[in-house]
């Protein structure tokens, strides 16, 4: 049975991807985030690196530089340039994935670099390049977000000049209600997925999408919901770059 | 250190008009804060971040050891573990270089000890030889630490430095950019070397150091 039949199986056996009691297939309320797990210095050779585990999602990332841009034409005189590279695992999913580039991960890849170019202050380091690789080594829905909180991380374990940290958080709809950080069953079988990646200092978003359809109030919702969300991830990036120093607030 | 002197990029490190931003924070709007992950250190009435880790920023007048990667006509092309490679001019050596001779007297690998002259607001970074105490390395080995350790081996008025030095009776020289250059007999530079990575990893004291060296 592939992917999609299973979700369906799933959802047909409990009838809804909701319960009548409020909880979600996985048990959690409407506005609860999945178990989160971060750690920063995971890479000895890179400049800063972050593992985080957000549910059933396992994202590595490695950041390197600021180093000469290469090719020389593609340098800026005024500015570093945030180069991205989003990547799945042929393994990270259930149907192995065919590896290398393709239309979603350099789409992935560019909105994580322009979300991040919003938070650097690339002008402390003109003709260079800092690039981030992020490697998606197990994938259950949301990959982007975790994959943008943790290349936050990996920045500032890195030591790279930030205005603030980006966190990133989900919201979506699901059986007509509005609910945080969808699964993959919400994901595959909801009506609606709307990342959201926020500066939390200012609420600046960074990034926004939307796949689906939401009225006017149900994305108003969801937006207040996803940037709740943004906020309690935030808290934890905080405690992951403090314990990687010994040191816990 | 508490931790409350920890920061994240992005943390309030007070109002700008009781303080100005020193390294490691920027100024916003009506506010003072935080563009790195370190420890904020307030001095007079500058507010500067540490940061956990980092890497070299290059400064005038800062005393590195530069990396000879690429040699052209008049200059030499050097990796001084700043973001961009650091020029070093033929006019800037302290040798008569007549053109297109300028792998004669430095090439691919050669190491040295130069100044920053200038790092301009693109990025540029000039590099000079022309002064006293800055040479070709010709002998001993060299070693990198990060750059925010640097500090910790000195020591308070180079103490830590200077007892590395005479209980291994090496010439050490620490460059700005992280990078230690070691010289002597081969039993000291081991011994050099595993208290540079005592006092780098684990941040030891002068006692523990000698213990090392033994």
């Amino acid at each position: 049975m592939n992917t999609k039949e299973n979700n369906e199986a799933k959802k047909t056996e409990k009838g809804k991807l909701i319960e009548d009691n409020g909880k979600r297939l996985d048990g959690r309320n409407l506005d609860e985030l999945r178990k989160i797990q971060m750690k920063v210095g995971v890479l000895n050779r890179a400049a800063g690196s972050a593992y985080v585990e957000w549910g059933k999602n396992k994202i590595l990332v490695g950041v390197y530089g600021p180093r000469e841009a290469q090719p020389r034409h593609i340098q800026n005189p005024l500015k570093g340039i945030i180069q991205a590279t989003y990547n799945m695992a042929s393994f990270s999913v259930s149907d192995r994935k065919r590896p290398g580039p393709d239309r979603r991960s350099t789409e992935i890849s560019k909105i994580i670099s322009r979300a991040l170019e919003a938070s650097i202050l690339s002008e402390s380091f003109p003709r260079t390049t800092i690039d981030i690789y992020l490697e998606v080594l197990e994938a259950d829905a949301g990959t982007r977000c975790a994959s943008l909180t943790a290349a936050s991380l990996a920045l500032a374990d890195a030591g790279i000049p930030m205005k603030d940290m980006v966190v990133s958080c989900a919201a979506g709809k699901v059986d007509d209600r509005v609910v945080l950080d969808l699964m993959k069953e919400e994901d595959n079988c909801g009506q609606a997925d709307l990342p959201v990646a926020i500066l939390p200092k200012s609420g600046e978003i960074v990034l926004m999408q939307l796949d689906g359809h939401l009225t006017g109030e149900e994305f108003e919702k969801a937006v207040s919901l996803a940037m709740d969300g943004c906020k309690k991830v935030y808290e934890m990036q905080k405690e992951a770059l403090m314990k990687s120093v010994g040191k816990v607030i | 250190m508490n931790d409350m002197d920890m920061v994240v990029p992005g943390e309030l490190l007070g109002a700008r008009r009781e303080m100005k931003a020193g390294t490691g924070a920027y100024e916003e709007g009506e506010s003072v804060c935080s563009a790195v992950f370190g420890r904020k250190d307030k001095r007079s009435n500058y507010v500067n971040v540490a940061s956990v880790n980092g890497f070299y920023m290059p400064n005038e007048g800062d005393q590195v050891i530069a990396i000879v990667t690429d040699v052209d006509q008049t200059i030499w092309v050097t990796d001084i573990r700043a973001p961009s490679p650091a020029i070093l001019r033929t006019g800037e050596a302290p040798w008569k270089v007549e053109f297109g001779n300028t792998s004669h007297f430095l090439t691919v690998g050669d190491t040295a000890v130069v100044r920053i002259k200038s790092y301009d607001e693109i990025g540029r970074i000039q590099i000079t030889m022309a002064d006293k105490n800055l040479r070709k390395i010709n002998s001993g080995y060299i070693i990198e630490i990060p750059t925010n350790k640097i500090a910790k081996l000195i020591g308070r008025e180079g103490a830590m430095v200077n007892t590395i030095k005479k209980l291994t009776k090496c010439r050490i020289f620490v460059g700005r950019n992280g990078r230690v250059w070691i010289d002597g007999e081969n039993e000291g530079i081991c011994k050099a070397i595993l208290a540079i990575r005592k006092v780098e990893e684990e941040g030891a004291s002068i006692d523990d150091v000698e213990k090392v060296i033994g």
